[in-house]
């Protein structure tokens, strides 16, 4: 991720250029508009900082989910689980169920056609 | 110590101080409204020696000498703020100041009327488009999206005086074509704001659209909210790939009133709160590029797992909020759900038909009548609902699959 190439798009060198180029600005008032500009860069450069360290702790976050999914997933583990992750621009909700399904299907046709069979007999005599 | 003054005493204000509390104030840009009574006593408290000779004459013309006495006697402690100036004295000065304004004063009244006509022109036309934009507008097709955008910028265009609902100003210092340019001036406010909300836009659309159609189809659904305009749009179902936000021409805007020093100093100002704003958007936006990466890349990793997966996610863009929801289903769970449910199907079927068979043999056929009513109907909810949930999976199994 470059963090500084995205924060290259906070600079203000535009719209001082704006301000310099209005005329009837007097020095004082172009003193002040710049100090204006540069005490709302000041709060929005700590904001976007502070969208940068949860976009990390969100990474980091996501790694260890998938990894302890990975393992449980060898492990051939049914697995339930719901984790939601605040991200640097948003949030994620991840939601998991299932696992591992060899064994469902054989027990589920057994079941299946011992119960008809039963269910024949029992209604035919 | 005098009558009058005992009788003052409450109001007095310490008498170290030695104030000019009328003394005259610089315009204030940052407000809207301007305190005219407040402008008429300055004025009054600092007029000068003409204007006091003036305003003596009229005063005694109008109250007599023996209140003019008073009011000269007490002026000074007045304008020091050292006496509270009473309703009496402040409603006939305030009465008759209006007559006595110079033209300094009246120059004065006029920037803040221009200025004001500005701002509340540029705040009224606002507060229309919030109302005009009041219900969520659904839209997944390109051409609707485009009209919105054209109509909002001809609303610009068609703005005028009239439409500010200004009726006999209290301060009417300004002349037609000075009015007509500050209406201009609001115009020119309101054109760069939506071009910089358009710009938003358009970035938004550009970042959003790669990336969703990295998505498998039939697998999500996409709403893009654009905040401005309260518009929901259907990004899974939008019948273009790219969208392209009118860009229109703002003519630079030529002011040659008296009032030109003020409105370069306004409008510099204006572009420094814009600046803030869309700095502002672009911070809480910034990195839903990674942030998109980071969805796609889970979202691959996580198709190949044997779980269901299902995600809930949004992303903040400049202009707004794209909502995600994708749900992921491996074919083999849904092949089990399938079997699952063709034998749920077969024991209901063969249930029922044993339960008729049995009561035709025994003849039972009140039973048959009485009970195939209750039970029938029962049984009927039960595979109609199977056969149902078949459907739906064997569609999904080919979506999935």
């Amino acid at each position: 991720m470059d963090n500084n190439n995205q924060l290259s798009r906070l600079e203000n060198t535009r719209i001082i250029d704006i301000i310099t180029k209005i005329p009837n600005l007097t020095d004082e008032d172009k003193h002040e508009l710049s100090k204006r500009i540069a005490d709302d860069d000041v709060e929005i450069r700590k904001g976007a900082l502070e969208k940068i360290t949860n976009s990390q702790i969100a990474q980091h976050d996501l790694m260890t989910i998938m990894g302890e999914l990975s393992a449980l997933k060898k492990q051939g583990m049914y697995v339930k689980s719901k984790q939601t992750i605040k991200t640097g621009s948003g949030s994620f909700e991840i939601e998991m169920k299932g696992g591992d399904t060899k064994l469902i299907i054989p027990v589920l046709i057994i079941i299946g056609i011992t119960t008809i069979a039963a269910l024949i007999i029992m209604f035919w005599k | 110590m005098s009558w009058r003054y005992k009788k003052h005493y409450s109001y007095r204000r310490s008498s170290y101080r030695t104030n000019f509390y009328y003394s005259e104030k610089e315009l204030d840009f940052t407000n809207e409204n301007l305190d005219y009574n407040q402008f008429l006593l300055q004025e009054f408290f600092n007029a000068n020696i003409e204007t006091k000779n003036k305003i003596s004459k009229y005063y005694i013309e109008k109250f007599g000498d023996r209140s003019f006495a008073y009011l000269r006697r007490t002026y000074l402690e007045w304008a020091n703020g050292n006496y509270h100036l009473t309703d009496l004295m402040s409603g006939r000065i305030l009465s008759m100041m209006p007559r006595f304004l110079n033209s300094e004063a009246k120059h004065k009244l006029g920037i803040h009327q221009f200025m004001s006509t500005i701002k509340k022109a540029v705040k009224t036309f606002e507060r229309k488009q919030n109302q005009r934009y009041n219900r969520t507008q659904y839209v997944s097709r390109k051409s609707e999206l485009v009209e919105i955008f054209e109509k909002e910028y001809s609303e610009i265009q068609s703005y005028s005086y009239d439409n500010l609902n200004i009726y006999g100003h209290r301060i009417d210092m300004l002349k037609d074509d000075e009015l007509l340019e500050a209406i201009e001036i609001s115009k020119y406010i309101l054109e760069v704001k939506l071009q910089n909300l358009y710009d938003q836009i358009e970035r938004d659309f550009q970042t959003f659209l790669p990336f969703i159609q990295n998505l498998k189809i039939g697998t999500f659904e996409s709403l893009f909210k654009i905040n401005a305009f309260d518009i929901e749009i259907n990004i899974a179902k939008l019948d273009s790939n790219e969208i392209k936000v009118p860009k229109f021409k703002i003519p630079e805007i030529e002011t040659n009133t008296d009032f030109k020093k003020y409105s370069d100093k306004y409008l510099a100002y204006e572009f420094v709160g814009i600046n803030r704003k869309s700095k502002e958007q672009i911070a809480r936006s910034f990195l839903n590029n990674n942030d998109l990466q980071l969805f796609l890349n889970h979202y691959i990793e996580l198709s190949n797992y044997d779980s269901e997966v299902s995600f809930d996610s949004t992303f903040l863009g400049e202009s707004g909020e794209l909502k995600i929801k994708a749900r992921l289903v491996p074919p083999k769970i849904l092949k089990t759900s399938l079997l699952y449910a063709f034998m749920k199907l077969s024991i209901y079927i063969v249930i029922t038909i044993s339960l008729i068979a049995l009561a035709i043999r025994n003849e039972a056929n009140t039973l048959l009548l009485i009970g195939g009513f209750f039970v029938g109907i029962f049984a009927f909810t039960m595979i109609s609902e199977e056969i149902k949930k078949i459907r739906t999976l064997t569609k999904e199994l080919k979506t999935y699959g």
